[in-house]
């Protein structure tokens, strides 16, 4: 899903590299338990702790058109100097070029496995939030149409809506995650596949990869502690998640670590 | 001379029909099939109270170009003659026949179009004329601006009207449509998609329109380098207003006026229901006089202001005002002269420009000028243009506003060639001097070409 | 157990990555299997490979391997529990990374796809599906491929083709040090791993492309290559032959009756053409006059012409 890392390379290598970090930077991201969808909730809550986890100093700004302001379409955005990068990736990337990375001290080997589940983070939790959100019915019109179009007056909410329901799920057509494609059951199955192969890496560890955090944890953290925490008309997904224990401590301890005393 | 032709000059009588005094009885539309005749009386009424064969004849043929000018018509004859066939006639009765040809039930058009704020684009039309027999008229139209970076045979824009004309010339028309604009002087593009209620009528000597806008815009960056401040802007609205439009026009000539005075008034109260609030108020306004026949004094004046209301008293991009362009302020680039951060321009909410010139016909042609020859269309102008774009604070005095107005005026004078094409459009090829500017503005200095329909 | 794959050339068993993959597990955890070339319009899911077991439809590569596993064909059993976790891990990796770049490579790049990968699809779909199915499959691909990599910024193909070889060579260089020096990515014998790989890698390496750029990096990975030289031994020789002979029986009435269709048409629409064409009713046609068709109404027409 990085669709612009490549020309965001290309464009901000040097400069980026030159100035340090700014002391404004901002992210910006809809507004929580209002306008936010779960796919969205994940990805930015997960370059929130990233920030949080690399001491940079930067700002949450919350607004309704942040999707329409990303590059890319996708949230979150990162306002950073004079760059604006959207997607998880790219700002890891763009962290990278400014020097700033949590993984630079692991062996080649524990990197390229971070790099491949970071990419089974891609390839499986990020469709199956996507799937629970526009494909399946019940949420669909329970959850997502109220919250995707609240801040629009009517008729603009309804048709936003639509619009956006039409272009997601050709998107999951186009992964192969499509409603007929897939069901919830399904979604379910790789979900706990993923959430498996998530804990078995996890083990008993604090970290995925040993005593300090990653880019892994992070990400993982996003989306997991979103999926236990948001209400679905559905719980499956919370319910599997549920099911292993150390993934669900490992969020608990990155929450009271990095966000203090939120519950 | 043979002697049968003698004898029928002998025999017939030489009738003066000028002056001769007539008593038009009947009216005949002949060749109506979808028109109602009802819709048409009022035109051709006033042929009745004509009293000498002249009036009628010269009535008849008035009648016909506004018959014509319905749009309903493909061909208007007519006809005089005498009612002599009818019993019960008076000597002195006429009747006028018109016989009209009814255009088809679909016609089509492909044209290219110009407008002021737009480049030309090419504009493919299907229309039914007078569809419920009064005129009423359905179009669908497809068009795509000529300067849009997509694909250029895939239509951007779409409409579909309903027009309904009245009598005195006024008219209502419905229109759906969506209009696709690029703005490179701020890296955005917007798309307009909304129905429009218009209802254009005559009042006290001058045209007024009514109308009511409920328009969806999207906004979206159209580069990855768009500055921030423009990128924070974009995303959806919905914009519900009302507009009143005031024309108060005496020239003579609609591009190139050799005398007489011009004022556009528009009002737009946005607000009621979408979530964009505010009043807005542009004039547009020109004076010109001719001396010797031959040389045209010009002065023109636009200004406007925006005041948005409500709880967050924000506007976006879209409504705000951009000054500069070929015809508007010439010397500097269209829409690049104002607020601007990184090489984007983000408008103002209130503006002012005036221009002066001196037209002259062309060095070459200045005996034969006023000929009708297609040369006539061509003038040589010299011009002054001077302008501004600020921000008004609401809040402020009026007296610390007015020094933002005449704060850092931008000024640019020059020559040029000015073309009225068919009655349509304004060409100029100007050489431009711009002699006072900001640095944030992007001039043109030197040569600049505009087409467009209005002028400062 | 019954297996509808995609017909096979080249030197492979079958021309998609996904039948690849399963075909190759099939044939190295000695699966008893029969093997069905057919077209995704033959199958119950619409979609290849398909597997069909007792009564049971199952499809997708990855679950069709499962289904293998389950019945007792499981070639995993000797991975630790952290191994199996990476496998899924680095499954996705290749899924993101690699598989994008060839299809790509394959059915995007215009020189491969009208000199290769069009003839050798149309083979396998017969007349007259070769003359619409292939071009169907590459547009699929092209809009898959713009909606998952392409934005309003990258909108040429061009452009999404530097993303995805960089991408791709990335990700062979990282699994030609993830191989390192055992046999398989696993240990000394294949595991699921291999086979999804060796889908991916085996259709890139043997075909004859003329566009090389992505086959050449796979060249310069030796061990990856030698990977794929190991695994192609799993694979019947005469796979590509035989495969193409045997259901032919089965290709035949669907081929019949797509010739009848055909004369049929083209006979109805040259019927159409001299009705309409007025062949067998106008005055000046010298059949009409032969046949004496000619309609009567023109000669009265003629005398309200002047």
């Amino acid at each position: 899903m990085s669709n612009l890392s490549f020309m965001q390379d290309a464009f901000m290598c040097q400069m980026a590299a030159a100035e340090p970090w700014p002391e404004d930077a901002s992210l910006f991201r809809p507004p929580e338990g209002g306008q936010i969808l779960i796919g969205e909730n994940a990805l930015s809550l997960g370059v929130e702790v990233y920030l949080r986890m690399c001491e940079c100093s930067f700002k949450v700004v919350t607004c309704t058109n942040a999707e329409f302001m990303a590059p890319s379409g996708k949230l979150p955005v990162l306002l950073c100097g004079k760059f604006v990068i959207s997607e998880p990736t790219p700002v890891i990337n763009f962290m990278k070029q400014k020097g700033i990375s949590l993984s630079k001290d692991l062996p080649e080997s524990e990197q390229r496995d971070l790099k491949a589940y970071i990419e089974m983070i891609n390839n499986i939790l990020i469709p199956a939030e996507l799937f629970v959100t526009w494909a399946h019915e019940e949420t669909l019109t329970q959850i997502t149409s109220v919250r995707y179009g609240s801040p629009y007056p009517w008729p603009l909410n309804k048709i936003l809506c639509w619009r956006k329901k039409q272009e997601m799920l050709t998107y999951l057509e186009a992964v192969g995650w499509g409603k007929d494609q897939r069901s919830l059951a399904t979604v379910q199955e790789e979900l706990k596949r993923c959430c498996q192969a998530l804990a078995q890496k996890l083990a008993n560890k604090k970290f995925f990869f040993g005593q300090k955090p990653t880019e892994l944890d992070a990400l993982v953290f996003g989306h997991l502690y979103t999926l236990l925490t948001t209400k679905l008309p559905d719980n499956r997904m919370a319910e599997t998640v549920q099911s292993f224990q150390n993934l669900v401590s490992f969020c608990k301890n990155i929450e009271k670590q990095y966000f203090g005393h939120k519950t | 001379m043979s002697p049968a032709y003698a004898r029928e000059v002998q025999d017939t009588q030489e009738i003066v029909l000028e002056n001769k005094k007539v008593l038009v009885e009947k009216v005949h539309l002949a060749g109506l099939q979808r028109t109602k005749a009802d819709y048409l009386a009022e035109d051709v009424k006033p042929l009745f109270k004509c009293e000498s064969f002249l009036e009628t004849y010269q009535l008849s043929l008035i009648c016909k170009r506004k018959l014509m000018k319905k749009g309903i018509f493909k061909e208007v004859d007519v006809l005089i003659d005498t009612t002599a066939a009818y019993k019960d006639s008076s000597d002195e009765g006429i009747q006028v026949i018109f016989k009209v040809k009814e255009r088809g039930s679909l016609c089509g058009e492909a044209k290219t179009e110009m407008s002021n704020t737009e480049k030309p684009r090419w504009l493919m039309r299907i229309i039914s004329p007078n569809l419920f027999g009064r005129g009423e008229s359905l179009s669908a139209s497809f068009s795509h601006s000529l300067s849009s970076s997509s694909v250029l045979y895939q239509p951007t824009d779409f409409s579909i009207g309903f027009t309904k004309p009245y009598q005195n010339d006024a008219n209502m028309q419905l229109l759906l449509l969506q209009q696709k604009e690029d703005c490179p002087w701020a890296q955005y593009d917007q798309t307009f998609r909304g129905f429009k209620t218009v209802f254009d009528f005559p009042l006290l000597g001058n045209q007024h329109s009514l109308e009511w806008q409920g328009m969806w815009r999207e906004l979206a960056c159209s580069n990855v380098g768009t500055a921030f401040e423009v990128r924070q802007q974009m995303g959806h609205s919905l914009k519900s207003s009302l507009l009143h439009t005031m024309v108060l026009d005496r020239t003579d000539d609609a591009i190139l006026p050799k005398r007489g005075f011009h004022l556009k008034l528009t009002e737009e109260f946005a607000g009621l229901g979408g979530d964009v609030k505010f009043i807005k108020e542009r004039l547009e306004s020109s004076l010109h006089a001719t001396l010797f026949q031959k040389i045209t004094l010009g002065l023109g004046f636009q200004a406007g202001f925006l005041l948005p209301y409500g709880t967050n008293n924000k506007t976006c991009i879209t409504d705000k005002f951009f000054i500069g362009g070929p015809l508007t302020l010439r010397g500097f680039e269209t829409n690049s002269v104002g607020n601007e951060t990184c090489g984007n321009f983000i408008g103002s909410n209130a503006f002012w420009m005036v221009g002066g010139h001196i037209y002259t016909p062309l060095p070459f042609y200045w005996s034969r000028f006023g000929r009708g020859s297609w040369l006539d269309n061509f003038r040589f102008h010299g011009f002054v243009n001077a302008g501004n774009a600020f921000d008004i604070d609401f809040k402020a005095t009026f007296a610390s506003n007015a020094e933002n107005a005449k704060k850092d005026i931008r000024l640019s004078y020059g020559f040029g060639l000015v073309y009225k094409f068919m009655n349509a459009a304004r060409f100029e090829l100007n050489f431009c001097i711009p002699i006072k500017a900001q640095s944030t503005d992007r001039l043109c200095d030197g040569v600049q070409f505009g087409i467009g329909v209005s002028s400062v | 157990m019954e297996l509808k794959c995609w017909g096979g050339d080249w030197g492979l068993p079958s021309l998609d990555i996904d039948c690849l993959s399963a075909l190759t597990y099939a044939y190295f955890a000695k699966v008893p299997f029969e093997i069905i070339p057919s077209l995704p319009r033959n199958t119950i899911t619409g979609t290849l490979p398909e597997l069909k077991q007792s009564d049971f439809i199952y499809s997708r590569a990855f679950t069709i391997i499962g289904i293998f596993r389950r019945e007792g064909y499981n070639v995993d059993y000797g991975l630790s529990e952290d191994q199996f976790a990476n496998t899924l891990a680095y499954i996705s990796y290749i899924e993101q990374k690699l598989r994008p770049a060839i299809l790509y490579t394959l059915w995007l790049d215009s020189a491969n796809y009208t000199k290769v990968t069009r003839p050798a699809f149309s083979k396998l779909c017969g007349f007259p599906y070769s003359l619409w199915y292939p071009s169907r499959i590459r547009h699929q691909i092209e809009q898959n491929v713009v909606i998952c990599k392409g934005s309003r910024f990258l909108p040429k193909l061009s452009d999404i083709e530097k993303i995805l070889y960089k991408e791709a060579w990335t990700c062979m260089n990282d699994l030609e040090h993830h191989l390192g020096s055992t046999l398989y990515f696993y240990g000394n014998s294949p595991t699921t791993f291999d086979a999804i790989l060796y889908g991916h890698l085996g259709l890139l390496l043997k075909a004859p492309l003329s566009s090389t750029v992505l086959q050449n990096h796979l060249h310069a990975c030796d061990k990856l290559k030698s990977f794929c030289l190991r695994m192609e031994s799993f694979l019947p020789s005469e796979m590509s032959t035989s495969v193409k002979s045997s259901p032919l029986s089965e290709k035949e009435p669907f081929y019949k009756n797509d010739i009848v269709i055909s004369v049929g048409v083209a006979l109805a629409a040259m019927v159409c053409y001299a009705l309409t064409s007025g062949v067998l009713t106008e005055r000046h046609s010298k059949l009409a006059e032969k046949l004496g068709t000619v309609r009567s109404d023109d000669l009265s027409e003629i005398d309200d012409i002047d």
